[in-house]
């Protein structure tokens, strides 16, 4: 464990060394992370399951986009405890053969979540569990995994965070997306969904965005709404539009706001997010 | 700004009656070599339902719904109501040979078809294995997406309600409606397309 801790902390996210002597054959190694060695009654920590993928391999983002599945991870902590949303740092965009566009990881990913320990914590160790299952792909085959992952937390009157680990954290915490207002943009969203065709086209208008090289969209769309032609360009009077095609072929209404994520990689080699929510609905936005 | 409006207006429309056009024209025509190397042609099955399933038989997913006999269960449920099942397999390394071993070992009641050079698969827009099209009796493309609402399996393990968007289009079909879900999003394994 240490030994894994030590050689993540010290490689760069963005080029993680295989470990490759697991068993003959695996694709992913899933390993569970605290980012304190102890913790204390009323403390918020992190836990996360550091995913270091074969090379050539990916998995997938919580939309997988034209196929695949979504990486799941169920944290389990005793009663008391209060575990955020899964955490999902910036995803790429796969181009592959056929015309097929995923969302995913290759390499290396940490999917974390943030814990709230409970105010009265009794003596002794705690048990953590994460239960991982995901489906990695290469151009050739994929391959479904799973793994039941424990931790015995350890506990104290302070919490002792464990540096290597909040290095590792400090590292994907930088990669998960922030919103437009922290990313200092302005975003107006024009067209949407137009009753009764069930069908339009949207345009969310970045000012502010000086388009970074390599900038993708990338899209969480429901599963009754299909997105085509996604594409962000750099606009010529200011910062940066999205374009696509929305439509809802079923009869179910859609939700109210969709997420749309400008993914793009920093001058630090990480994958970097900013997240917008879109109202779907032609009503909702500007015309 | 009135005129504005009105402009942005005539374009959503326009965009939804090409939107139309494109899915109603009986526009789909192939031959493909099934498992035995016989040459099969979409238009031997002019008048009849066509489903096209695309596998592929070392995807995990597709290995699931086969181990269940999800798709020959319904194959043969609607075989006696004119609805004609063909798989098509696109991965590049496949052969009909390979195909046979595979129609052979799940003793299958519909063809495997070789589109090995993805043709056929890059016409529909095939994504993903299982990826699901059906087309009406006049040809035309009524459902593309998955086999049901169930992606990872989750469901049917736990014993779960799961709605199988396939038999749900063709039981619209055979009783004169439209099918209500005309498209879903397939999951599984991408196509594997040479390129």
């Amino acid at each position: 464990m240490l030994s894994a801790l030590a050689a993540a902390a010290a490689e760069p996210p963005a080029a993680p060394a295989w470990p490759g002597a697991g068993a003959a054959g695996e694709t992913v190694q899933a390993e569970l992370l605290c980012d304190s060695t102890a913790i204390a009654a009323g403390s918020t920590f992190r836990l996360g399951v550091l995913l270091t993928i074969k090379p050539a391999w990916h998995v997938y983002w919580k939309n997988p986009g034209d196929s695949g599945a979504a990486t799941e991870i169920k944290f389990t902590l005793p009663e008391g405890f209060t575990v955020s949303p899964l955490r999902w740092p910036a995803p790429l965009r796969m181009e592959l053969p056929g015309n097929i566009v995923n969302f995913g990881y290759e390499r290396q990913v940490l999917l974390s979540v943030e814990v709230q320990a409970p105010t009265a914590l009794a003596a002794g160790p705690v048990a953590a569990q994460a239960e991982v299952s995901w489906s990695a792909c290469n151009s050739e085959q994929c391959v479904l995994g799973q793994a039941s992952l424990r931790s015995s937390l350890k506990t104290a009157d302070r919490q002792v965070p464990d540096r290597d680990a909040q290095t590792i954290f400090g590292h994907w915490d930088k990669t998960l997306p922030v919103t437009a207002a922290q990313a200092g943009l302005t975003v107006r969203v024009e067209g949407g969904i137009v009753p009764p065709a069930g069908s339009g086209s949207v345009t969310i208008r970045l000012s502010g965005l000086k388009l970074p090289a390599g900038a993708a969209v990338v899209i969480d769309a429901p599963g009754n709404v299909v997105i085509e032609k996604a594409v962000i360009k750099p606009d010529p009077s200011d910062g940066a539009r999205i374009t696509f095609n929305a439509k809802t072929p079923g009869k179910a209404a859609p939700p109210a706001k969709m997420e749309v994520v400008v993914v793009y990689p920093g001058d630090d080699g990480r994958q970097h997010g900013i997240r917008l929510d879109v109202p779907l609905m032609a009503a909702m936005n500007k015309t | 700004m009135r005129r504005i409006v009105t402009g942005l207006a005539l374009v959503a429309l326009a965009g939804h009656w090409a939107l139309a056009e494109n899915e109603s024209a009986p526009k789909y025509a192939f031959t493909l070599k099934d498992q035995t190397g016989a040459d099969v042609s979409l238009k031997d099955f002019a008048g009849k339902i066509v489903v096209l399933e695309w596998v592929n038989p070392e995807c995990p997913t597709v290995v699931r719904h086969y181990k269940a006999a999800t798709m020959k269960k319904l194959a043969e449920k609607y075989k006696d109501k004119d609805v004609v099942w063909l798989a098509v397999n696109t991965t590049h390394t496949f052969t009909p040979e390979k195909n046979k071993a595979f129609h052979d070992q799940h003793e299958l009641p519909y063809p495997v078809l070789d589109d090995s050079a993805g043709k056929v698969g890059k016409m529909f827009g095939a994504k993903a294995t299982p990826h699901l099209f059906i087309l009406d009796k006049e040809g035309k493309l009524v459902y593309n997406g998955a086999i049901d609402d169930d992606p990872s399996g989750k469901k049917t393990t736990e014993g779960k309600p799961t709605v199988n968007y396939v038999q749900q289009a063709l039981d619209e079909l055979l009783a004169g409606k439209a099918v209500s879900q005309p498209q879903t999003k397939p999951y599984g394994c991408s196509v594997k397309y040479a390129s």
